[in-house]
């Protein structure tokens, strides 16, 4: 056996955990570009609802201040801060298993879906407070293309949740690792632009 | 002895390395040729998994020069809530008008911009995700205007 073929094999096997390496990385970037453009064609949805909205808006601004002044602010601020604190602890999860520690992550993505869960319900909360001002989604055109894009990003939070809880369970089994977390990053993407979409929604439609 | 069991030892591995010879021949030159590419900095693909996986954010942030003692997902929060507290106080405080309109929109395309870099981690991914949703987001906000430029109809 000669050192020249020692190092043949030592290359070999370099080689291959290189391919492996590249193989990886490629599938993980593969997966990321596929949920961003999924959220990409998110982005089309909510826009043509947000403008929508601005476009009704922009000659009924007197009917949508009546509308604020009638349910307040203070509600739904409240909401925007948890959503903006459950995007928080998912990042938290996120980083918590990165650092191989599953029980930090179960308790990151758990308070995840209780945040998501709080602010599904406190925006039931304030659908009921304005059905009682009249509000409905058949009773004014405001009501039509409020509902259109708080409910569609509602439902986006509740398939969020149950997203969030499938991940608990999935981590509860031992799934995810240090060196395999990929599925809660995927997660991660899709709940940050929720985030995102509610950003916007907060200041198009209840503060302007 | 010691040699019988060196000889052994090495008929086992020339063994394995014909096998692996057969199953999958080395390309010699392509080994060499990927040596020279890392050597020469070229190769964008990590060479191991875990290194292909983002960096863990660091216990602590600098900004604007002063290290905090926390890392950059809880600076960006706080970063979050103060804009958002000071959006709120702007709508409530600010008569309508231009300069509120600026202002909160501004502030609130901050706020995505944060999260998208920071907790989408955009910053540090590959550039080609951020032209993904940008196309559209481009597409939708000039259609967006177009609409708002049409007068109204009473629809």
């Amino acid at each position: 056996m000669t050192d020249a073929s020692m190092e043949h094999i030592e290359a070999h096997a370099a080689h291959d955990a290189h391919a492996a390496a590249k193989h990886e990385a490629q599938r993980i970037d593969n997966l990321k570009f596929g949920m961003w453009v999924f959220l990409a064609s998110e982005v089309v949805l909510f826009t043509v609802l947000i403008a929508t909205f601005l476009a009704w808006r922009v000659v009924n601004s007197e009917l949508v201040h009546e509308v604020h002044e009638a349910t307040g602010i203070w509600l739904v601020s409240l909401n925007t801060f948890l959503l903006l604190a459950s995007s928080f602890a998912m990042v938290m999860g996120l980083r918590e298993i990165q650092k191989g520690n599953r029980g930090g992550l179960m308790k990151w993505i758990g308070l995840t879906a209780l945040l998501g869960a709080v602010f599904v319900g406190l925006q039931a909360v304030e659908y009921s407070i304005l059905a009682s001002h009249g509000v409905t989604i058949y009773s004014s055109e405001f009501g039509m293309r409020f509902y259109a894009p708080t409910a569609m990003h509602g439902a986006h939070v509740i398939v969020g949740v149950i997203w969030a809880l499938y991940i608990v369970n999935k981590t509860r089994r031992g799934s995810y690792s240090s060196q395999n977390y990929i599925g809660i990053e995927i997660f991660g993407l899709y709940w940050h632009f929720v985030d995102v979409v509610w950003i916007i929604l907060f200041t198009v439609i209840y503060l302007l | 002895m010691s040699d019988d069991k060196t000889m052994t030892e090495h008929a086992a591995i020339k063994a394995e390395q014909e096998s692996a010879a057969e199953a999958a021949p080395v390309d010699v030159a392509s080994v060499e040729g990927h040596e020279a590419i890392v050597a020469l900095g070229l190769d964008e693909h990590p060479q191991t998994p875990s290194e292909a996986l983002p960096h863990i954010a660091p216990d602590y942030t600098i900004l604007f020069g002063r290290r905090i003692n926390a890392n950059i997902y809880v600076v960006v929060f706080g970063i979050l809530a103060i804009v958002t507290a000071a959006e709120i106080g702007i709508a409530e405080i600010f008569p309508d008008g231009f300069v509120r309109m600026l202002l909160l929109v501004g502030l609130s395309l901050v706020k995505a911009v944060l999260v998208m870099l920071f907790y989408m981690h955009l910053r540090e991914d590959s550039k080609i995700f951020a032209v993904a949703i940008a196309l559209p987001l481009f597409v939708g906000i000039i259609s967006a205007m177009f609409l708002l430029a049409v007068p109204s109809t009473g629809y």
